[in-house]
């Protein structure tokens, strides 16, 4: 059919309305109360047109175009509705728009700019209403209010929601929670969508939810943008609450193929960033992932990435989360791959530095043989010392990644006593199965993960009195809470804020001294300053002391590479060393961190040798097409009030007395429950933004 | 609303409650009526607070049990929403009675709408011997309305209230007119059309359900408008801003509140401009009705000096003492009109543009 807009000629389908017609073919038709995803009301009149034939001005939101219509956007008729309802609109909004905070960002003003319009010949009265910030994650303000009512159609009729109305008030009518209650009381689920619609300034993010050094998009999501692999989180919780374990597992698989291994030790700093932390608990987005997994059904490998073979070989060195993560992807990319370990298995840290009660045998097994599976050849026990072992054997890269399995001491007396062990070797020595020597007490310097690895393994291993030693205190201390919390239950001595001056003792150990710290911080020049409380010393009679004061590179002085700080390798921004073709990337480049970023250090390893050798360098995979999430969340009643649910665990005999995986995988069921208390902040991304009439 | 039928007796007036008055009288009709409709979907509109009502209609609904009506028992925050089929349509659907179109014609009835009257209630208020309750001919000349009620005072106008919105004067009381509304006030010298005026706006305010920008923006500035010119803060520009402003509001408006109450203006200034625009032009309220125009008076002649009206006035704006003539400190006067009630002379008067002669202190009375 054909309409005419402004004695411009439009052929398009039957069935629309005016407004979304001329949007299509980039006619901008003045609107306010329309929002494309929300139905059209016709409240504002700023869509006004004139159509041939009516006598009066109609909404062109609410106005089905017909064949052969005749519409004027430029009328003086039209154009009369349009002004005298903008003016009407700010005759009862405040009048200065520089403080506030949507300003230059506000439809409204957008509008009104256009449209060359003020206030000015009517009665001017600004509805006062007080700001409320009482409320978590979102903010009133609707002193700004303008009633277009698309909050409420938001939460009511796209979201079901049903929180927002229109309220009668002493002060006029409002947008609010029926009998004025808090938006948690009242079931909100915080999903944002009213934010994400609002033209105006009226209702916002709370202050400081949003991280305003990052993009938009970012901000709206912080678990996923806070996650060093960015897996898009909100997407697989969604599969997780709707029980498909095998979607879940694929969208985590998009970017890390360790799902197990990091829903079992991931540092999670998703969770430290989740939205719900200022309703409570955040969602247990770690443990959801080891769900995930373990009730994965595989169909991720039906669109696994696959390419042709190159015949291009690489050498990985060390076959710990990096190095097998690379090989796993430059495998994809049709090259091949072979891993060298010195030990006897693969897993690097992951199995020689974690304790087998957190990761055990068969969990690693499992998932490093996908990798080995599909094609990645993996030899073990042997060491290669020099990357140019490997390019003489005809490689033609290598990609050195042995991380840190150095432990170091620290420089105080005693600290070469018979009965001192360090972390790395403590640990690795343990999961092979050799007992080490130990004597009743031990105790643990150190305020990481790692040292409640050690204590905690030394529980395990019989020794009657465990303590740990640091200098932080416990609300400094870099080991995650639920790890201090679980090796208080397992009977672990903390002496945090505590300085360890000396070991004891002639020969053998027989303590250590202790003295309270009073401050301790790094000064301008970042180096640690000491403060002791005098008078305070003490020695605990212990027979063996473990030091877990940080890890080096191993080897690393014999590889003819270029090094940082003595043992560290130096690398570009493209991950290349001072070789050509030799690559390095994970714990031996940064230093000590994370599971994850381990892997993420992986992936850009892959990548740069790709390219290295002629490659697109893309390793992107698409396991599973998008689906876009059904934006009708519902009602929840108390959903701002869902407790953080855990998986269980053992029982505490068991994990003192044995090394069998303390905690267990998250039922489905309960899994299902948790996810379900995600405020699917994504979902705001999805909702389309209204044209700029500059946009047009 | 396919397959529907729905009987409201929420009272579009509170003050008027016409089809609640005929339901409590009916009801056994009115559950029959429903009953015997051949739509699927039966719902009686009650207003939640009124439990007797409920009671009733739910014991009546017993004796037949395959009548399937649901009576919808709803809070009742504003009553005009009541009169409009989207706004019940609304509520049937769990919403809040808030409308989003213009009523149409639709299967909404009033209770006497379902008992098949072809009269229409009315109730009828202002100056009359007998307000209340009064049942026309749906078609009806207003003059047969006035002749009814009875009023001693010389006849002003009549306002028709929502959803018909128009304020007649004199000169169309033979013009025909099809009755919908609950609810009539008479108009008689008495009464201030701009006072009244501002009383009605106020009321459509309170009545708009904010959805849209003319009719809750436009019912907003009608009031404050109209309550300026009241304040003696009327600008000579105001008349035809109103009559912009609520032309807009009769086209533009998403339901018949900001319609009714744009017309309502119009016919108010169409037919009794002069007085309004007098309290602008010429500052007088003719009726001496808005305080802003009135002062209060002592006359010299009648006042005998018994001090009454100095005992009551709160704002000492009397001047005088017993056995002396007093006289009122215009200037601290508030216009309350306490005195007037308590002197037993008829001494004080109200005046408007015209001033009577008064003194300029307060002197010994002669008898």
């Amino acid at each position: 059919m054909k309409i005419v807009i402004d004695g411009k000629e439009i052929i398009a389908d039957e069935g629309k309305f005016i407004l979304d017609m001329a949007a299509d073919s980039g006619i901008y038709i003045p609107h306010l109360c329309k929002h494309p995803d929300l139905e059209a009301v016709g409240g504002c009149r700023l869509c006004s047109v004139e159509v041939e034939g009516i006598e009066e001005p109609v909404p062109a939101c609410k106005t089905m175009a017909r064949d052969g219509m005749v519409i004027k956007v430029d009328s003086p008729k039209a154009d009369k509705t349009r002004k005298m309802a903008m003016e009407l609109i700010l005759a009862t909004h405040p009048a200065d728009c520089t403080g506030c905070p949507k300003y230059g960002n506000c439809e409204l003003q957008s509008l009104y700019q256009y449209m060359g319009v003020g206030p000015e010949g009517w009665r001017r009265k600004t509805r006062t209403v007080q700001t409320d910030e009482s409320n978590p994650l979102i903010r009133h303000l609707f002193t700004r209010c303008i009633r277009c009512g698309r909050c409420i159609r938001a939460c009511r009729e796209l979201r079901g929601v049903k929180v927002l109305d229109y309220q009668r008030t002493k002060d006029g009518i409002q947008v609010g929670v029926d009998e004025g209650v808090s938006l948690r009381e009242a079931g909100c689920r915080f999903c944002g969508a009213c934010i994400e619609v609002c033209p105006t300034g009226s209702i916002m993010d709370a202050v400081g939810v949003l991280n305003e050094d990052i993009s938009y998009r970012e901000a709206i999501v912080p678990c996923k943008t806070a996650c060093p692999a960015h897996i898009d989180i909100p997407r697989y919780i969604r599969y997780i609450k709707e029980g498909d374990f095998s979607k879940a597992t694929a969208v985590i698989r998009e970017k890390v193929p360790f799902p197990e291994i990091l829903g079992s030790v991931c540092n999670h700093l998703c969770e430290d960033n989740c939205k719900r932390n200022e309703l409570g608990k955040p969602i247990s987005i770690c443990k959801l992932k080891r769900a995930a997994s373990v009730n994965d059904n595989a169909q991720w490998k039906n669109n696994a990435l696959n390419s042709n073979r190159t015949g291009k070989k690489v050498g990985v060195i060390g076959a710990g989360p990096a190095g097998l993560t690379a090989a796993y992807y430059l495998n994809k990319k049709g090259h091949e791959v072979t891993v060298f370990e010195e030990n006897e298995k693969a897993g690097g840290q992951c199995r020689y530095g974690i304790p087998s009660y957190r990761l055990s045998d068969e969990l690693l097994d499992k998932e490093i043989s996908t990798i080995i599976d599909e094609g990645v050849n993996l030899v073990t026990g042997r060491k290669i010392n020099s990357p140019k072992e490997l390019l003489e054997e005809g490689y033609d890269s290598v990609l050195i990644t042995i991380g840190t399995h150095n432990g170091t001491k620290l420089p105080i007396d005693g600290n070469d006593l018979d009965g001192v062990y360090v972390n790395t070797d403590f640990l690795k020595r343990t999961r092979r199965g050799e007992r080490i020597k130990l004597g009743k007490k031990l105790m643990v310097l150190g305020g990481g993960n790692v040292a409640y690895d050690c204590a905690r393994t030394a529980i395990r291993l019989g020794v009657e009195e465990v303590h740990i030693a640091c200098l932080e205190t416990i609300d400094k201390m870099t080991a995650g809470k639920d790890e201090i919390q679980e090796g208080k239950e397992e009977g672990i001595i903390l002496h945090s804020g505590h300085s360890f001056l000396r070991i004891t003792g002639e020969e053998k150990v027989q303590g250590v001294e202790l003295k309270k710290v009073d401050k301790f911080y790094f000064d301008e020049n970042r180096r640690a300053v000491l403060e002791l409380v005098e008078g305070t010393e003490e020695i605990v009679e212990v027979d063996n002391v473990i030091f877990a004061v940080g890890q080096r590179p191993y080897g690393t002085d014999k590889m003819n590479l270029e090094l940082i700080n003595n043992s560290y390798i130096k690398v570009d921004n493209s991950l290349k060393t001072n070789i050509e073709g030799v690559y390095a990337a994970g714990d031996v480049v940064t230093g000590t961190k994370s599971v994850v970023e381990a892997i993420v250090a992986g992936r850009k390893a892959a990548e740069e040798i790709d390219k290295y050798f002629g490659g697109d360098g893309d390793i992107t995979e698409k396991l599973l097409e998008y689906e876009i999430p059904d934006p009708y969340i519902g009602q929840c009643p108390g959903f701002g009030d869902l407790e953080r649910n855990s998986p269980s665990m053992i029982s505490l005999d068991r994990r003192k007395s044995s090394f069998e995986t303390i905690e267990n995988a998250f039922e489905e069921e309960l899994a299902m429950k948790e996810a379900n208390r995600c405020l699917q902040c994504d979902l705001r991304l999805n909702l389309n933004n209204p044209k700029f009439w500059n946009e047009y | 609303m396919d397959n529907t039928i729905v009987c409201n007796t929420v009272p579009i007036y509170s003050e008027a409650p016409v089809s609640l008055e005929i339901l409590k009288d009916n009801i056994s009709q009115v559950i029959d009526s429903i009953s015997e409709d051949p739509m699927i979907k039966k719902y009686l509109i009650v207003d939640k607070k009124d439990k007797k009502t409920i009671d009733l209609l739910k014991e009546q609904i017993k004796t037949l049990p395959d009548s399937n009506i649901e009576i919808l028992e709803t809070e009742v925050i504003n009553n005009f929403v009541y009169g409009n089929l989207t706004a019940i349509e609304s509520l049937i659907k769990g919403e809040k009675p808030i409308p989003y179109g213009i009523n149409k014609k639709l299967p909404i009835y009033s209770v006497e709408e379902l008992l098949g009257s072809k009269n229409k209630a009315v109730f009828i208020n202002g100056n009359i011997k007998n307000k209340g309750l009064f049942s026309f001919n749906k078609n009806v000349k207003p003059r047969d309305i006035l002749n009814q009620c009875r009023s001693d005072n010389k006849f002003k106008g009549m306002y028709f209230g929502y959803p018909m919105g128009t304020l007649i004067s004199d000169e169309q009381l033979d013009d025909e007119i099809e009755l919908t509304t609950d609810y009539i006030f008479i108009f008689d010298e008495s009464h201030c059309i701009l006072d009244r005026l501002v009383d009605i706006s106020k009321r459509y305010l309170s009545e708009s359900c904010g959805r849209c920008v003319f009719g809750h923006e436009g019912t907003t500035q009608i009031y404050m408008i109209l309550s300026d010119i009241a304040n003696k803060r009327g600008k000579a520009e105001d008349i035809e801003q109103l009559l912009d402003l609520c032309n807009q509001m009769r086209n533009q408006s998403l339901c018949d509140i900001g319609i009714a109450a744009g017309n309502t203006v119009i016919t108010a200034i169409n037919n009794f401009k002069e007085e309004i625009l007098g309290h602008i032009i010429k500052k007088d309220c003719k009726a001496a009705v808005c305080s802003k125009f009135i002062t209060y008076h002592i006359l010299d002649d009648k006042c005998n000096g018994c001090n009454e009206c100095q005992n009551i006035c709160e704002e000492e704006a009397i001047l005088g003492k017993k056995r002396y003539i007093h006289i009122i400190d215009q200037d601290e006067c508030i216009q309350c009109g306490s005195c007037i009630s308590v002197c037993g002379e008829e001494a004080i008067i109200k005046a408007g543009r015209i001033k009577p002669k008064t003194l300029k202190k307060p002197i010994p009375c002669k008898n």
